[in-house]
């Protein structure tokens, strides 16, 4: 009785957090939704002529709305009609008449970011509040009106001269005639946006998630409740000594990250991506320990079905890792990135079904052997 | 050193082990270590193992001189 009141009352509650999860989902896709409009990406074309070293128009105006406040990656094309970002290599700043600067003003015409030349092509993280904006760009022909948009734009008076040095060569050689068609984008991407539907709707989506995992553990435990895995002494000890060798394991690699940090003799990837590879270390020692040494699955434990359930997430990783391969998000720079967690993840699931495959392997033939042996003292 | 005197005793009430394991509330595989002599299991285990099999300690597990 007692049982059953307890089974109403977890299916009860289990219920009301799924509905108030799902609700808090609905909010933050709905204000994810909303928020589309914030992901813009312009292009349009502009025809500039320079006659005798004068650009006609020397600038143009492009408006944009935030509406809501975040950081955003902010990033300009800039190329002349029929090239390709392929043609950036072999196209020269020379083969124009002129250099293109930006800048960034918000409503009340306070100046937020500028640039000028191939700089132009580099994506600026920005913090926008929301409100509506303008990018002004600037035409320059000669030397003089680029120290002008330096000085007033890009750096300090006394910085100029140094400024303009640097663009000498580049304005020397531009075309003093000509008639140029240039293909602009501006594409303002949210990066990060604060907002308490969007965090609600994130932690109720974990509860959700912590809901779903209670679920499956009724579903693989073999008397369908809650309780904790029940394993005996001696799987108790193994589990134990399995512990043991995966801490150690996790101490020598991160002891060996911090010398390696400290001399500095390599460096094959980001901090986030070391930190979760040792701990799939760890937690591949621990698991394979336990396998071998038959302590890994609990008494109450429905074995086909967690190995199922294994199966399963190993194959989605797979796909995940697939899928970040083809979009080229497993390496950048030489380094490892982040994303090539999920390759790991698919190893570690790998790794329990080999050591369980093998060790199949050798207790059956542990057991013929003995079994020969008996019949033979028979 | 491998435990006879357990195998035969469960041999002889036509235990798998298995069956000892679900009675003693262990997993078969801790049952299997003990009979090969792989795991010496503690005093509370061997008393479980013995209400079993009803026989006792010295019976199951004293080592023969």
């Amino acid at each position: 009785m007692k049982k059953n009141r307890q089974k109403k009352i977890f299916v009860f509650t289990f219920l009301l957090l799924a509905i108030i999860a799902l609700l808090g989902i609905s909010t933050a896709i709905l204000h994810k939704l909303d928020q589309e409009d914030d992901s813009r990406s312009s292009k349009w074309s502009k025809a500039v002529t320079v006659m005798n070293g004068m650009a006609d128009p020397g600038m143009s105006k492009v408006d944009f709305t935030i509406k809501t406040g975040g950081t955003y990656y902010y990033s300009y094309g800039w190329l002349p009609a029929g090239k390709t970002q392929k043609d950036l290599d072999t196209f020269l700043p020379s083969d124009l008449g002129f250099v293109t600067a930006i800048v960034l003003f918000d409503e009340s015409n306070k100046e937020i970011f500028a640039t000028a030349g191939t700089a132009l092509l580099a994506d600026t993280t920005l913090v926008l509040t929301p409100g509506n904006y303008h990018t002004e760009y600037h035409y320059l022909t000669n030397l003089a009106q680029y120290e002008a948009f330096a000085g007033k734009y890009l750096c300090s008076s006394y910085q100029v001269s140094s400024w303009a040095d640097d663009m000498k060569d580049t304005f020397a050689n531009l075309q003093k005639n000509g008639d140029w068609t240039m293909e602009y984008s501006l594409t303002v991407d949210e990066a990060e946006s604060y907002s308490i539907g969007y965090a609600t709707g994130a932690v109720l989506s974990i509860l959700l998630g912590i809901c779903l995992t209670a679920l499956l553990i009724m579903l693989f435990t073999k008397d369908h409740s809650l309780s904790s895995p029940k394993y005996d002494e001696r799987q108790e000890l193994e589990r134990g000594r399995g512990f043991r060798y995966a801490f150690f394991t996790m101490l020598c690699f991160f002891g060996m990250l911090f010398l390696f940090e400290v001399s500095e003799v390599i460096r094959f990837a980001n901090f986030e991506f070391l930190f979760g590879l040792g701990l799939f270390l760890g937690v591949i020692v621990y698991v394979v320990y336990c396998i071998w040494h038959e302590a890994y699955f609990a008494l109450n434990q429905k074995t086909p079905t967690v190995m199922i359930s294994f199966l399963l997430i190993g194959i989605a990783n797979l796909l995940i890792a697939i899928l970040n391969y083809a979009r080229g998000d497993l390496f950048h720079d030489d380094h490892f990135e982040p994303a090539i967690l999920n390759v790991f993840c698919t190893l570690a699931f790998l790794s329990i079904f080999i050591t369980m495959f093998l060790k199949k392997l050798v207790t059956d033939r542990r057991n013929a052997e003995i079994e020969e042996a008996d019949e033979e003292e028979e | 050193m491998k435990n006879l005197k357990l195998k035969s005793a469960r041999a002889a009430l036509d235990y798998s082990q298995q069956d000892l394991a679900d009675k003693v509330g262990v997993s078969r595989q801790t049952i299997n270590a003990i009979e090969k002599g792989d795991y010496n299991p503690t005093i509370n285990l061997c008393r479980s193992i013995c209400k079993v099999l009803g026989k006792t300690l010295d019976e199951i597990f004293w080592e023969d001189e």
